[in-house]
């Protein structure tokens, strides 16, 4: 019954993010009017060079398409997405009202016959799993917008991005899971926003560099043209193991 | 021996930075035995029921619950299995309502008694649809009752578990209490500020304080053990009170002495009557008066 928990400390949360779909639909008519005037020095924004467009070998309307729905895909969507399904399982979580403070239901929860590496990781599973949904919906859901706005984006096309998004999406799950094993809701959404927040700065300052997560997430390496990062993937996979293991470990060692 | 006890304490330490809560607590807990745990604010009762949990671990001693150890991880898990507990803040997850906190708990309880649900939900008046930041203290106190009762476990860890309930319901609560310890054999051991509601129901007593035990033994016991002694002195008794009170604490009123004695109250009788006292009579303890007295001899 750790699942039937799970889902009913999730279920509102999953509405909140369809307030986040909302607003990248709105992002998304906004941005296609720019894309119909074919603004392409917009594109340096999103880490792409105006003259290059046509390096990853699609038209250059498409490049611009996918790299802005990108960008909020992987700046904005799949980090807050994270950081509100993930969860430890120990510290019970409220509808999102980032309560400071644990909840004294913890003692409750601790008291049944489960263990603490039960607890986190069925509810950091079923959280993982409404996330990668929440994750391919939004590209779905990008998909979509820009076919019905007359941008011919295929599956095949959309897909190749998809290893890169989930690699980042599973960096920012584990970190936001980590977070929510650590400190209590405040707090750990304080600092998960400020992470992001760092993160995606840090890609918008750099010009979006290889190594760096959102870079990894948006796919630029293949919009202009480059290798796939391989390392870069591997070192952000080794993280995410790093830190769903630091919140195992640290579950396991909690007092209250 | 061992096999005997339902929660077995020994030395038990554990301290939280500089604050030290339990400094080597020994306590024994017989199977099928109502214990009654006291003690002021503070002196490290719901840390004792937290180690026995397994939600912190002690720095060093020892606790085993039904010969199986607090501090091992399966061997914990067990416990919990056996194991009925209401904490002191009875919080429940605040996103459930009241049926959707009993589909949850039941499933780790295969001997759950869902008649037995269905009718203290019914004598406690509780709404199983409401959510449940929308009960009460009283009735959130009593949902965890039935959560801790209807499991049907072999030990109920209770911390203050009448706390805002109303005297109607308390009564209630003991009564089912009592049934539980009766018809199952279930040990309950539980903490309470309502030293009468001990008196009550509980066979045995712990009195601790400053995480260590003052006192512990059966409440019969403890009852003929003590006894007020009002003595009557014909002149001013300033000089007999010194050599009384080595006996225990004294209350002078005038000519009139009242002594709280532990076991050689005869004695103490005895003396008073060679000082020139006149014995009124050797009056039973209520546990309020052997806790603070058991207090201040600390």
């Amino acid at each position: 019954m750790l699942w039937y928990k799970s889902w009913l400390e999730l279920r509102f949360r999953l509405f909140w993010l369809l307030f986040l779909l909302l607003a990248l639909a709105c992002f998304l008519v906004v941005w296609s009017q720019e894309l119909a005037s074919g603004n392409w020095e917009a594109a340096q924004m999103f880490g792409l060079e105006p003259g290059k467009l046509g390096a990853a070998g699609l038209p250059a309307e498409q490049v611009v398409a996918l790299a802005s729905g990108l960008f909020v895909l992987a700046l904005i969507l799949a980090p807050v997405g994270a950081l509100m399904l993930a969860g430890s399982g120990m510290n019970t979580q409220t509808n999102y009202g980032m309560t400071p403070g644990f909840h004294g239901s913890m003692l409750y929860t601790l008291s049944l016959p489960v263990t603490r590496r039960q607890l986190l990781w069925t509810r950091a599973a079923l959280g993982g799993l409404c996330y990668l949904a929440f994750v391919l919906l939004c590209l779905a859901f990008l998909l979509g917008f820009y076919r019905l706005s007359g941008i011919s984006l295929s599956w095949s096309t959309i897909l190749a991005f998809l290893p890169g998004l989930l690699v980042g999406s599973l960096f920012y799950y584990s970190l936001a899971v980590f977070l929510s094993a650590v400190f209590d809701e405040f707090w750990s959404s304080m600092i998960g926003f400020f992470l992001v927040g760092l993160l995606g700065g840090y890609s918008i300052a750099s010009g979006a560099t290889t190594m760096e997560i959102t870079s990894l997430m948006r796919g630029v390496s293949l919009l202009r043209g480059q290798e796939w990062p391989y390392l870069a993937a591997a070192l952000w996979i080794a993280a995410a193991i790093v830190l769903i293991l630091a919140a195992s470990w640290w579950v396991e060692r909690r007092e209250i | 021996m061992q096999g005997e006890l339902a929660v077995e304490i020994r030395g038990l330490r554990k301290s939280f930075g500089q604050y030290h809560a339990l400094c080597g607590l020994d306590l024994s807990v017989p199977k099928g035995s109502i214990c009654g745990f006291l003690g002021r604010n503070g002196a490290g009762k719901t840390t004792t029921f937290k180690v026995l949990l397994g939600a912190i671990r002690a720095d060093a001693g020892q606790a085993r619950v039904f010969g199986l150890s607090c501090s091992e991880r399966w061997e914990s898990l067990e416990i919990r299995r056996r194991t009925g507990f209401v904490s002191e803040q009875k919080c429940l997850y605040p996103y459930m309502t009241v049926e959707e906190v009993l589909r949850f708990t039941r499933p780790f309880f295969p001997h759950w008694d869902l008649e037995l649900e269905k009718s203290y939900l019914e004598r406690f008046e509780i709404d199983s649809k409401l959510k449940i930041p929308k009960l009460s203290k009283g009735y959130l106190t009593k949902l965890n009752l039935v959560l801790a009762l209807c499991r049907r476990a072999d030990l109920l860890l209770l911390d203050e578990p009448t706390e805002g309930l109303d005297p109607a319901v308390v009564e209630d609560v003991l009564q089912a209490l009592v049934n539980v310890n009766a018809e199952f054999g279930t040990t309950i051991f539980f903490s309470s500020h309502q030293l009468h509601e001990i008196e009550q129901i509980a066979d045995r007593v712990v009195i601790i304080d400053g995480g260590r035990t003052l006192l512990e033994d059966s409440l019969d016991d403890l009852r003929a053990a003590y006894r007020r002694l009002n003595f009557v002195f014909d002149e001013n008794p300033r000089q007999a009170e010194s050599r009384l009170r080595c006996y225990g604490p004294l209350l002078c009123e005038g000519r009139s002495v009242s002594l709280l004695v532990k076991a050689d109250w005869e004695a103490a009788a005895a003396e008073a009557r060679a000082l020139g006292a006149r014995l009124l009579d050797a009056q039973p303890v209520s546990l309020k008066e052997i806790f603070l007295r058991s207090l201040k001899g600390k």
